[in-house]
């Protein structure tokens, strides 16, 4: 006869002794009004000219950018390219995250084009299992490596650099929807969309699947694989189980699919799904982190005094290749986030009950809310500094001149104003995450306290450097 | 029930053909008159170096970043010896489109040579299921 398995913690359930903490808190999180009740929301998500009719003008002006930026002017403040793409497109892509999560992914002309291309000659291969284990690792990878050789070899201020790395990327977009199913390319390897899905856990809508409805269900996975009108889910999620944002794109194929309109649309409180992640990902606390790094990097590089230090840096080594000076500094700018979580997590680690590495894993995503700030202040320097150029760009495609006009859609003060405000929004997201991640894991006041404060030092260090950079001048991008 | 298999499985091999030529046809052209198109507009800036005070300020790889003209100001304010209207830098274009061409028009053949093999074997599988005498 075996022996009777040893009892765990939770099972003593009159030993007064057990830690009150070996559990969390697994309270699932609050419904929000659906969206779906409206009707014209309702018809517009089960329309089939959905996303359809969003896609064509976009791809239409995917078009004149590549075209532009391959074969238009060589100089990035003539190329409106550039200008819709750097300045118009980039800074309002975060923004489009944080308010209606990833459907820039169902309006991609990228996804398209995979659709396009697997309705051609698709081999409809399965996804490979290294990319379901290591794609999120690739994509924290591959934008690093994007945003470095954006600084080393000038993408952003190069038109035609821009343009190869559009051709890369469609490249890549071939090949997965030529060989692989549904978006392999957007799920496991597009960098934006590893962005696009850290930031859509701040989102303020959902898609979730009613449970209720769903036990009953006798359509076997319908939602997921698709019927003879609509396809399966592009994204490879399952709404009947999927509890976080990061992988749906609103495209609705599962609305659409659903015999049972069991697919829901709901308002929830921005950031909130951050503290009711219950399986925390250390990759995607890595990417976060990442992303502090850059949006670190891109300021330092944008300030006047950025010059200095190369100045200084040369004087002091000798080393004159800016690529070598910059890889040093990116390497630390990205260091420093992840650096400052591991040390803040290993701090944790030592008073509550679990690990570095899942602290690290699980308190990552309390700075998703200061990265978002933090990246779409950045950008608004962009968009509001540099705004105009899209119209004159534009209207220069026509042979206007706009002899020597400001870029700027407002003064320099207003753009401060407004990146402050967002930094103060991201430092309080960011505090208010951690505090209600901590008091989720965690019942006891004393764990409690001892866990968070770490994540406040660090907190207030990254957001303090942030209010320093932008408040020193920047150079512009076009 | 419809896939996104089974969508994808009924286009004919001679129309994807069509496309996939008419693809590389299409870029390869385009790419062509790009060769000797009058792109070349900077003046004395490297490929892939910014003459602009961008973000990212990038110099050429063998000088200094703050020795490069034009890295601290504004566009607008530039001299004009390094106004980017004065001279010219060719690009790679014809090559680089010419193998962006190529380089998708075999990824799209190679995809529908093995979509075919894949179908011609799943039709052959289902065909000796359907011969095989049942067991009961």
């Amino acid at each position: 006869m075996p022996a009777p398995a040893p009892a765990r913690p939770r099972d003593h359930d009159v030993d007064h002794a057990a830690d009150p903490d070996e559990t969390p808190n697994l309270t699932p999180m609050p419904v929000g009004r659906d969206l779906m009740a409206i009707p014209l929301v309702r018809r517009a998500l089960r329309s089939r000219w959905y996303p359809r009719i969003l896609e064509i003008p976009v791809a239409a002006v995917f078009g004149l950018v590549a075209y532009q930026l391959l074969l238009g002017p060589d100089a990035a403040h003539d190329n409106p390219g550039t200008a819709l793409m750097w300045v118009l497109w980039w800074p309002l892509i975060p923004i489009v995250f944080f308010f209606i999560g990833r459907f820039w992914c169902a309006v991609c002309p990228f996804g398209a084009l995979s659709d396009l291309v697997q309705r051609l000659v698709g081999a409809q291969r399965p996804v490979p299992v290294f990319l379901k284990r290591y794609g999120i690792w690739i994509i924290d990878a591959s934008f690093l490596v994007i945003t470095w050789a954006d600084h080393v070899w000038g993408v952003v201020e190069s038109p035609w650099g821009s343009g190869v790395l559009l051709l890369i990327l469609t490249t890549a977009v071939i090949i997965s929807g030529a060989f692989f199913q549904r978006r392999t390319f957007c799920r496991y390897l597009c960098f934006l969309g590893g962005l696009a899905g850290n930031y859509a856990r701040v989102g303020m809508v959902e898609l979730r699947a009613d449970s209720a409805i769903c036990k009953t269900c006798k359509a076997r996975a319908v939602c997921y694989n698709g019927n003879d009108k609509v396809a399966g889910c592009p994204l490879f999620s399952f709404p009947r189980t999927m509890d976080d944002s990061a992988n749906c794109s609103l495209c609705a194929n599962c609305i659409k699919s659903c015999p049972n309109d069991a697919i829901q649309i709901r308002v929830r409180k921005p950031a909130s799904e951050l503290w009711f992640i219950r399986k925390p990902q250390i990759e995607q606390s890595f990417l976060a982190m990442a992303i502090m790094g850059i949006v670190l990097i891109q300021n330092v590089t944008m300030l006047e005094v950025w010059q200095d230090v190369l100045a200084w840096i040369e004087a002091t080594t000798g080393v004159t290749s800016y690529p070598v000076i910059f890889t040093v500094a990116f390497v630390v700018a990205v260091g420093l986030p992840v650096g400052l979580l591991a040390a803040a997590s290993r701090f944790a680690a030592a008073r509550n009950l679990e690990n570095t590495r899942t602290n690290f894993a699980r308190f990552g995503y309390a700075l998703i809310p200061l990265d978002i700030a933090g990246h779409i202040a950045h950008n608004l320097f962009h968009l509001l500094a540099e705004g105009k150029s899209v119209f004159y760009t534009l209207a220069g495609m026509f042979g206007s001149t706009n002899d020597g006009a400001s870029m700027a859609l407002v003064s320099t003060g207003t753009i401060q104003v407004l990146q402050f405000g967002l930094l103060a929004l991201g430092i309080a997201g960011s505090l208010y995450t951690a505090r209600r991640i901590a008091h989720r894991r965690y019942q006891t006041a004393a764990r409690r306290r001892a866990t968070l404060l770490p994540y406040v030092v660090i907190i207030s260090l990254l957001g303090a450097l942030n209010v320093y950079f932008f408040l020193l001048p920047m150079a512009m991008r076009m | 029930m419809r896939t996104i298999t089974n969508d994808v499985l009924g286009s004919s091999a001679a129309r994807t053909a069509v496309v996939t030529l008419g693809l590389a046809l299409l870029l390869t052209a385009g790419a062509a008159p790009a060769v000797a198109f009058p792109t070349a507009q900077w003046a004395s800036i490297a490929v892939g170096a910014s003459s602009e005070p961008g973000d990212d300020p990038m110099p050429a790889q063998d000088e200094p970043a703050h020795d490069m003209p034009g890295m601290d100001m504004p566009a607008e304010d530039m001299p004009a010896e390094v106004d980017e209207h004065a001279g010219g830098t060719s690009r790679p274009r014809g090559l680089v489109l010419g193998t962006f061409a190529g380089v998708n028009a075999a990824v799209l053949l190679a995809a529908m040579m093995l979509r075919h093999r894949t179908k011609d074997g799943h039709d052959r599988k289902r065909a000796l299921r359907a011969a095989a005498p049942t067991t009961a």
